[in-house]
């Protein structure tokens, strides 16, 4: 029973990309700067991930895929989030701080580690990044009472917040993992499918309530 | 060693996905109530406003039909009525059967209702917007009403009005003039009264208007939970103005006292 959940949810977790990307392709023109910034996010990330499957299928390492997506996926959740914050904190600074990790991830990619492995510094570090920026992102909605709730992807922000916490050590210990055997990687890797499809389910509830009625 | 090593990392993989779980999903968890509780708040405080908008339209409708039906009132009852006896009296001398006499008589009737009628207009005229106002200034205008008050009942009007130098715009002035007013109407109305005393005076960067009589006053409970539509406009007004008003009616007499800015 265990292992028929594990399988459906290492199964579905690839396509659950895909509402949220009919709802983007649906509303683009509707949506914000920010909206925009996000479909184009999910855009990217459905065809990546396509892309490690048909790679998986034809039996090749998919991983290189995966420092590619870090960087995307960073820098384009990093610019979704900083429209939203709208000059509430120092742009300056957090943007040194983005660049940085932009700088380190690609230096680890090139340098560190094996683009054939898993880039577990730069996801891990992604990941505390994007927990830290969901945050801050929080407390501006939380002390800028003026702004209605329509306006304020609150369940996008909340899906970050909540994959990436969940995925933070999965990611750091992920090269640890591997040597632990298929069944348990299994076991793990489905709860990063579940982690995952809340996202995209957040994400998508967060796009349709973004549109403009 | 390796199984133990497993272990370990397993332990560490679980432990750590759990307690940051756990902390993302309390930090949402806290956000969505926050949210539902200010939507709640704002929605509490957007029917309130609504609420307070078609109340202050109500009254000002009511003001106004108020206003109308006395306006019509006095055109249909002072001024129609004596124009319509002019008009019997015209008609009379137009036939030409009066003799000298008779005709002298309903001319000097004539005139009489002529002068009662320019009196009425000029009463009817003077309490829509008053001339003194316009021409002279608050001052003088407030100076007429007072005199009026005093020669048309039984009251004594005592008046300190100091606003020489002092420019007020024509918002303000009429503002004034229609509290000084409705203060005055109330009094004539409610107070059983025998003075009233008025001051307008300049103090600092701020006019203070005091208004008092030495009549019945107001039930103090009563004054708290329910004002007249007289009152509650002297508010509105003194609110629009972003001024400062202070009743004292405990004792014997009201007194109403109104701060604001000259500027």
């Amino acid at each position: 029973m265990l292992e028929t959940l594990q399988h459906w949810l290492l199964l579905c977790s690839p396509w659950s990309s895909v509402p949220p990307v009919l709802i983007g392709i649906a509303f683009f023109r509707q949506y914000n700067r920010g909206g925009r910034i996000l479909c184009i996010h999910l855009f990217i990330a459905c065809i990546i991930d396509l892309s490690a499957q048909l790679l998986r299928f034809l039996n090749s390492n998919n991983l290189p895929l995966l420092h590619v997506y870090t960087l995307t996926e960073f820098i384009l959740l990093y610019l979704f989030l900083e429209y939203h914050w709208n000059n509430f904190y120092p742009k300056r600074l957090l943007r040194s701080i983005a660049t940085g990790f932009v700088t380190f991830s690609v230096i680890n990619s090139l340098f560190i580690q094996n683009i054939y492995t898993f880039n577990s510094y730069a996801r891990g570090l992604e990941a505390l990044l994007l927990i830290i920026f969901s945050l801050l992102s929080f407390y501006r909605i939380f002390q800028d009472a003026s702004v209605t709730a329509a306006r304020q992807p609150v369940w996008i922000i909340a899906g970050i917040l909540i994959y990436f916490s969940g995925a933070f050590t999965l990611f750091v210990l992920s090269n640890y993992i591997l040597p632990l055997g298929v069944s348990l990687n299994f076991q793990i890797w489905a709860v990063h499918a579940c982690l995952s499809i809340m996202l995209y389910v957040f994400i998508s509830i967060g796009l349709w309530k973004m549109r403009k009625r | 060693m390796e199984d133990a090593q497993a272990i370990d990392v397993y332990l560490l993989l679980f432990a750590g996905t759990l307690l940051l779980l756990l902390l993302a999903a309390s930090v949402v968890l806290f956000m969505f109530l926050h949210r539902r509780r200010l939507a709640r708040q704002q929605a509490a405080m957007e029917a309130m406003q609504q609420s307070l908008q078609q109340e202050m339209l109500r009254r000002n409708l009511e003001e106004l039909e108020g206003e109308r039906k006395r306006f019509a009132e006095d055109l249909h009852d002072d001024i129609g009525g004596k124009l319509s006896a002019l008009r019997l009296h015209l008609a009379q001398l137009q036939k030409g059967y009066l003799d000298a006499a008779e005709a002298q008589l309903l001319l000097n009737r004539s005139k009489e209702i002529i002068d009662t009628v320019i009196v009425t207009v000029r009463r009817i005229s003077h309490n829509l917007l008053p001339p003194a106002l316009e021409m002279f200034g608050l001052a003088n205008a407030v100076e007429e009403l007072g005199s009026w008050v005093n020669t048309s009942s039984a009251l004594t009007v005592q008046m300190d009005c100091q606003l020489e130098g002092i420019m007020l715009d024509q918002k303000k002035e009429l503002a004034l003039y229609r509290i000084i007013q409705e203060l005055f109407s109330n009094t004539l109305r409610h107070s059983q009264a025998h003075s009233i005393y008025l001051s307008l005076l300049p103090d600092h960067k701020e006019l203070q208007l005091v208004y008092r009589d030495d009549g019945q006053g107001l039930d103090p409970a009563l004054a708290a939970t329910s004002k007249g539509m007289g009152l509650r406009n002297i508010e509105e007004r003194v609110k629009v103005m972003k001024g400062k008003i202070r009743y004292n009616y405990e004792g014997k007499g009201f007194e109403c006292v109104i701060r604001f800015s000259a500027n």
